[in-house]
């Protein structure tokens, strides 16, 4: 699972990085996908 | 990793009507795990808005509120970290650290989370961390005579680490901020 705190691209704007940013470059809205999939994936297994 | 959303001192409907619309656009549901609310919501609706954000909302009564149910103080733990959670009425000089600081022992939290001065604050003091939210719809406050910009924070907890963002509405803009807080282990203790 991909960390926000890891992904550099974007790491120094807090305006585009941070959890409730909509911006599509922003790294938590991979995050939150992330989450997203494991939930159905452990729902699957 | 969890998200948790500290807001408070709405003052809906008595001193603002409702919330600023760019905050309501970031507070979608699904992202954040839990509320804790740090009083004077003041009307029911504003209460069940905060509950369709996310399920798991703990609320303190302010000054303002008329619920007779809600607790004036809450204590929340994550992992090792205890959170406490007070209005601020009650802590008298208003807002003061060193008053906050004995309420903070009082609760014994590494975390105290209180509202009432409707201004933005995060400090660190006596190796425990100390979160206003302010106020966030902006409402008047009797406390200062200036214009009272509208925010409010999002803790990232991650075990003793706390990531603190900052969100305030600064001329029709949200801006960002981010605090870092670590809880210490203060091995000289003695119990």
């Amino acid at each position: 699972i991909t960390s926000p705190d890891n992904d550099n691209n974007n790491a120094n704007d807090l305006n585009i990085n941070n959890p409730l940013s909509l911006d599509q470059a922003n790294p938590w809205q991979e995050y939150f996908k992330d989450t997203e999939l494991r939930k159905i994936i452990r729902q699957d297994v | 990793m969890v998200l948790v959303l500290v807001i408070g001192d709405f003052h809906i409907p008595y001193r603002v009507h409702d919330l600023p619309l760019k905050f309501k656009k970031l507070l979608v549901p699904g992202k954040i795990q839990q509320i804790i609310c740090t009083g004077n919501v003041c009307d029911k609706e504003t209460f069940d808005y905060l509950r369709t954000v996310a399920a798991d909302v703990h609320v303190v009564k302010g000054d303002y509120d008329e619920f007779p149910s809600w607790p004036l103080s809450k204590i929340i733990t994550h992992g090792p970290l205890r959170i406490g959670v007070l209005h601020g009425h009650q802590v008298i000089p208003v807002g003061d650290a060193e008053s906050l600081s004995i309420v903070a022992r009082q609760m014994d939290v590494d975390i105290l989370l209180t509202g009432h001065t409707h201004r933005f604050e995060a400090i660190e003091y006596e190796g425990k961390f100390f979160v206003n939210p302010g106020s966030a719809t902006g409402a008047y406050s009797g406390f200062s005579s200036e214009d009272i910009k509208p925010s409010f924070v999002l803790m990232d907890i991650q075990g003793v680490v706390v990531v603190t963002y900052v969100y305030q509405l600064v001329d029709g803009d949200v801006k960002v901020d981010k605090i870092e807080y670590r809880k210490n282990y203060d091995t000289n203790r003695v119990l």
